[in-house]
């Protein structure tokens, strides 16, 4: 069955479904915490009938609602052109010309799976927000629009270079690298628990409430009250309990990262890399070699244990970018991430660099901000509990904080050469950066008050990606090196996309 | 120390932008600032005396509000007095460059070839004084874009009319 695109068309009958669902998870996320109020027993007993007719309500409404918007959304193709018109209450009509099409994304979350259904996402390189998310269409159509939006680009490629693209194009997709499941979870070993950490508090702290209330029905006691009065036998309790906290943090850490990079794929064709992952989404994200701005590698000290690395590909995006959109390919070896560098910027991995390093004061101002965090839980914990257990904590954070403080200072530097530049990262863990200088949009130098007395200055990179910034240089140091990088940039012939 | 030895380049020769010669912005910009500020704290503590009057907060709170919109006015202020001379744009062969900033001196430097688009803007105040808003678009993030605010007619023009010439930009 081919679907003629050139009349206007629907999105799949399933869509519908699709949508309401899309919407209502959407919905439920945004006003969670106006269901706060349904944990308090109290409330549910007195006004349930309210908060069902309620409910019941909001649901009809919402499913006329993503009706509509589903008889609405209308897409079709002419003169080389896309159309679409959607909306409820207003029509917004879009008109995207082929050649303006970066990129175009296949995916499919959970929702879509059940239904059988695929995500369907264009990428623009325009200013603002000109992407198109079409949320359900059957595969064999999404696989056709695919082929049509795209044959625009392949038919300029060809006629750029005749005989490489029909040799390449004869090749068919190899398989670059495979992420095993054991690797996998070295990966989710090595990761950052803070994430982790944070998700479970976050859980425990909305559900607080609720554990209070079950537990004051169960012991008829005041959880807040004993918890002051007794406190030798909280002691175990709250050890316990930072022991079930952290043991809940590494695996909701492990499982998270399991679930996101489920049997990552690699295949590599033409000039451009396919990127296949997830568990319950199932993502498929195209790196292309001339929108890449930036190729981040990540190791930390379990990282290296495991002989594995983490690369994070930022490609040109009209929105701001953030981690979400960064493409990440985890486990991989450095045989592995040579050959992507390789194919990425056409030059070997092992590359000279001349070499700035943050200056030691760099020091004063990440202490600086540090201190105002660990003397505002210091004061907390004062007046919550006691000195002592002020003093301690307050040590044992300032400890902490200087080793990571000494550790960021030692690594942050920049580097440069013909070519490339590359920004040195992290505290622990570290972060390498690579740009074709190419790639840079517009510099900066920002200079505080003290830094304009001290000689300081901190370096900032524009990409099409987002920016970087490079703490505390020596100021004479810094204006060489913005003076280089803004003269690679205006002497090279190099278009950044 | 940076040495860019083996290089067919001498870094000693490149162009230097910290000898651009700078342009001040219009003397015009100053008053639109102060107008504009004291506007703002006017607005601002007024509402605050008639909140206090009218609903009385308690003087716990109503003080340190108080000093801090009185700080943060003091320091706005003196970011705006001090740091109007810093205001300058220079213009050379391949870029555009713009400084401001007392507290915080921001230089940034964009080059013509990255630009996607530019605007004239003129709002309200800025139409009384004759003087408008350069913005100028790249593809990079919205910090990194240029923002000249305070220019005379004829200065617009001519930097609007120095980047088309130069920039390659889409016809649209």
């Amino acid at each position: 069955m081919t679907t003629d695109f050139s009349t206007p068309q629907r999105q799949n009958f399933r869509g519908i479904l699709v949508i309401f669902l899309m919407d209502l998870a959407k919905r439920i996320k945004q006003n969670i915490y106006a269901f706060l109020p349904l944990l308090s027993s109290n409330i549910r007993e007195n006004y349930w009938q309210f908060i069902v007719i309620g409910l019941v309500l909001l649901l009809i409404l919402q499913l006329l609602y993503s009706y509509k918007s589903y008889l609405n959304f209308k897409f079709h193709i002419e003169n080389d052109r896309f159309f679409l018109r959607h909306g409820v209450f207003k029509f917004t009509d879009v008109d995207i010309a082929f050649d303006r099409i970066q990129n175009i994304n296949i995916n499919q979350n959970l929702i879509q799976q059940m239904l059988n259904v695929v995500g369907f996402e264009i990428e623009t390189a325009g200013q603002g927000k000109a992407e198109i998310t079409i949320k359900a269409l059957s595969r064999e159509d999404a696989v056709e629009l695919k082929r049509i939006l795209l044959k625009h680009k392949a038919d300029q490629v060809k006629g750029d270079e005749k005989t490489k693209s029909a040799s390449s194009q004869s090749v068919k997709p190899e398989t670059l690298f495979h992420l095993n499941l054991k690797r996998l979870l070295k990966v989710g070993i090595s990761s950052n628990y803070l994430k982790g950490l944070g998700l479970v508090f976050a859980f425990f702290a909305t559900l607080y409430q609720y554990i209070e209330d079950i537990l004051s029905n169960f012991y008829d006691v005041d959880v807040d009250e004993t918890y002051l009065n007794q406190i030798p036998e909280t002691v175990g309790y709250v050890a316990g309990f930072i022991i079930f906290i952290i043991t809940a943090a590494f695996l909701v850490t492990i499982a998270t990262s399991v679930i996101k990079y489920f049997e990552l794929k690699i295949t590599k064709s033409n000039n451009e890399f396919e990127v296949d992952y997830g568990l319950f989404k199932r993502v498929n994200q195209v790196i292309k070699k001339n929108k890449t701005q930036v190729f981040e590698i990540e190791q930390n000290p379990i990282k290296d244990f495991f002989g594995i690395k983490n690369i994070f590909i930022s490609q040109a995006s009209s929105e701001e970018l953030n981690k979400k959109k960064k493409i990440g390919i985890v486990g991989v070896t450095d045989d592995e991430i040579k050959i992507m560098f390789q194919s990425l910027f056409n030059l070997p991995f092992d590359q000279n660099f001349v070499v700035v390093k943050s200056s030691k004061r760099l020091m004063i101002r990440l202490m600086l901000r540090y201190s105002i965090l660990s003397i505002g839980i210091g004061l907390g914990l004062f007046f919550w509990q006691n000195l002592v257990v002020s003093i301690i904590v307050f040590s044992i954070l300032t400890a902490i904080f200087s080793y990571v403080a000494f550790k960021t200072v030692k690594k942050s530097h920049v580097g440069v050469n013909e070519s490339l530049m590359k920004i040195n990262s992290g505290s622990i863990h570290t972060n390498m950066k690579y740009i074709g200088t190419h790639k840079i949009q517009s510099l900066a130098l920002k200079r505080n008050w003290f830094q304009q007395h001290n000689q300081h200055a901190d370096l900032i990179i524009y990409t099409a990606s987002g920016s970087e910034r490079v703490s505390y240089l020596k100021y004479n140091e810094a204006l060489k090196m913005i003076n280089y990088l803004n003269y690679k940039v205006e002497s090279s012939q190099l278009s950044w996309i | 120390m940076l040495d860019f030895q083996n290089q067919t380049l001498n870094i000693s020769h490149l162009p230097r932008f910290e000898n651009v010669k700078g342009y001040p912005v219009d003397k015009a910009y100053l008053k639109v600032l102060r107008i504009l500020y004291a506007f703002w704290a006017l607005f601002i503590f007024s509402g605050l005396f008639l909140l206090d009057f009218f609903v009385g907060l308690p003087a716990l709170a109503f003080y340190p509000i108080l000093g801090f919109v009185v700080v943060l006015f003091s320091l706005i202020i003196l970011d705006i007095e001090l740091g109007f001379h810093r205001r300058q744009f220079g213009i050379r062969d391949k870029d555009l460059i713009f400084q401001k900033g007392f507290f915080v001196f921001r230089q940034t430097i964009v080059p013509y070839k990255r630009i996607q688009h530019v605007e004239v803007k003129q709002g309200l105040v800025f139409k009384a004084f004759k003087i408008y808003t350069l913005k100028v678009y790249t593809a990079g993030s919205s910090t990194g874009d240029l923002s000249i605010a305070g220019l005379n007619h004829n200065d617009a023009d001519k930097l609007k009319a120095q980047i088309l010439k130069v920039a390659d930009l889409d016809d649209n």
